[in-house]
């Protein structure tokens, strides 16, 4: 047995026989097994892969050779460009969902015209990369053959069109679906959950009703007979309807709780404009090579680190502020910010076989620095979480922390406590600095102008 | 019409299966059945689009000469 059997695959990397994720001295490598290698010669020869990677829908790779371990006979290591943060489809706002399928779509098309198909279309071997979907899975192409329909056709239906169609035309929240179906949502699931009126629409008909009707009765038939076949052309068609399909589905933003919050916040401009500063000169102090702004909203205070070119992650647990926040990001190139829907009284967990294919929040990090401003307060009174639970898992979380405390006279934090009874008697100020210098040492600290809320600066000890 | 086609297709579709897809994920006979009969049925509204776009770009090319992107992509 070689070393690279014996060493640490990446856990979610096991299902396709064609090669792996591994591994050594911190550096992440594919093998690509013999099986595998006529295609991986197609991709390559083909003009595809450069294609692709000039075009920004796959991440390129570099053949290597690992010290002192030659390849098994027949194999190839390469050595993929690394993605600075895995985010899951469950974690992604609708719009980053959509943007997924039709980057995957146009992957197909571009596949098709070089004789190669795509053998899975899962939304996890899509990443968000300089704030663009791409493919990050080099093994997921085959050799096109002639006649052959879309072997990866349910794969897409139950991880792109299916969660889509139901955050489109039933709840944005069911993209949530995802979280517990890690195989896509089932066409079954997704055919009974849409309204009746998803019938009226020829390509949701199609592709997600008679589909399940399909599954269905195919399953009771155990049939025995020929398929047809698929054209070239006609392939290129079912490509194109799922692009249409996927296109004209649509979701606005609409006003949530928090979704306006910048709007309705309780102190002046010039005070806002202290708060900038001050997290601006804090991130200076700190000089972080990774951000994660937990309660970011729409990504205010994450485009101050964003701006000063550091990768930061804008976690928020409001659908329409992430899917604003993502349009922004989108329609101004800003490379640097990741909108990620993510409720940080519930955050990603461990999902998967043997709790490992998927990993939680925390197994992410931690990051250099965590952002949470206008937070504890949500989570110490409308979570009930005590201040000492806040400050150790946020000290999971990153290595330093620009953390803002917001007061109980505070007119936000007495909005939440405006319909409860008052159960909070330690959440001030002297328990909030004992509980988090248990974990911190606080470097700076500095009150906001025209507000009663303080900014810390604080490191991990 | 087109619908009661579509439902049409697809039962009496759903007596066949598909040959091994030699695929490591299972495709599953129902999509299998269900893409060929979606592929039939959009066939023909795909010629038609592809025929419009080659004529449509012939015109821009026509009318905006040197402006256009040899490779045809954006």
């Amino acid at each position: 047995m070689t070393r690279v059997e014996n060493s640490a695959r990446v856990p979610g990397s096991f299902r396709d026989p064609s090669g792996f994720l591994f591994r050594r001295e911190g550096i992440l490598y594919r093998r690509i097994n013999p099986a595998y290698r006529a295609h991986y010669d197609r991709l390559m020869g083909s003009g595809l892969y450069d294609d692709l990677v000039q075009a920004g829908l796959l991440i390129p790779h570099r053949e290597a050779a690992i010290p002192g371990e030659a390849a098994p006979p027949g194999c190839v290591f390469i050595q993929p460009e690394v993605v600075p943060f895995i985010s899951y489809p469950y974690e992604w706002c609708f719009s980053q969902l959509r943007d997924a399928a039709l980057a995957t779509l146009e992957i197909q098309r571009r596949a098709l015209d070089r004789g190669m198909t795509l053998k899975d279309s899962s939304a996890f071997n899509i990443q968000f990369v300089r704030g663009k979907p791409a493919l990050i899975d080099t093994l997921s192409f085959e050799e096109y053959r002639e006649g052959a329909p879309w072997v990866a056709y349910r794969q897409f239906c139950q991880h792109f069109l299916a969660p889509l169609a139901l955050m489109s035309r039933t709840d944005v929240r069911l993209g949530q679906l995802s979280r517990i179906f890690l195989d896509g949502v089932p066409m079954d699931l997704a055919s009974a959950l849409l309204p009746r009126s998803t019938r009226l629409r020829f390509s949701l008909l199609t592709h997600i009703h008679l589909h399940a009707r399909a599954q269905k009765m195919c399953a009771r038939s155990e049939g025995k007979a020929r398929a047809g076949t698929l054209s070239r052309f006609s392939f290129l068609a079912l490509v194109d309807s799922l692009r249409t399909a996927v296109g004209r589905l649509r979701r606005e933003p609409g006003g949530t709780e928090w979704g306006e919050y910048y709007d309705a916040t309780n102190y002046s401009a010039e005070s806002l404009a202290h708060k900038k500063r001050l997290v601006g000169e804090f991130l200076d102090i700190l000089r972080p090579r990774s951000v994660w702004d937990m309660g970011a909203n729409t990504g205010m205070f994450s485009r101050i680190a964003g701006g000063k070119g550091i990768p930061t992650v804008a976690m928020d647990g409001d659908p329409s502020a992430v899917e604003m926040n993502y349009r922004q990001c989108r329609n101004e190139n800003e490379e640097r910010i990741l909108p990620l829907l993510i409720d940080l009284t519930n955050p990603s967990p461990a999902v998967g076989w043997a709790h490992e294919e998927r990993m939680s929040l925390a197994e992410r990090g931690p990051a250099d620095a965590v952002m949470a401003l206008a937070l504890v307060h949500h989570l110490a009174i409308s979570n009930n979480t005590p201040l000492p639970d806040i400050a150790r898992f946020l000290s999971r979380l990153g290595n330093s922390l620009i953390i803002e405390f917001v007061p109980k006279g505070d007119s936000n934090a007495r909005r939440l406590l405006s319909t409860r009874e008052d159960i909070f008697p330690d959440y001030a100020e002297g328990p909030f600095e004992a509980a988090f210098g248990g974990h911190f040492a606080v470097e700076k600290r500095s009150p906001v102008p025209g507000t009663e809320r303080t900014l810390y600066l604080m490191r991990k000890r | 019409m087109k619908v009661t086609l579509a439902v049409a297709a697809v039962f009496a579709a759903a007596a066949l299966s598909p040959p091994c897809a030699c695929a490591y994920l299972d495709p599953g006979t129902g999509s299998y059945v269900v893409q060929v009969v979606i592929a039939a049925l959009v066939g023909g509204g795909f010629a038609l689009k592809i025929f419009w776009k080659r004529i449509s770009d012939a015109l821009r090319r026509l009318f905006s000469r040197g402006d256009t992107d040899d490779t045809g992509r954006k």
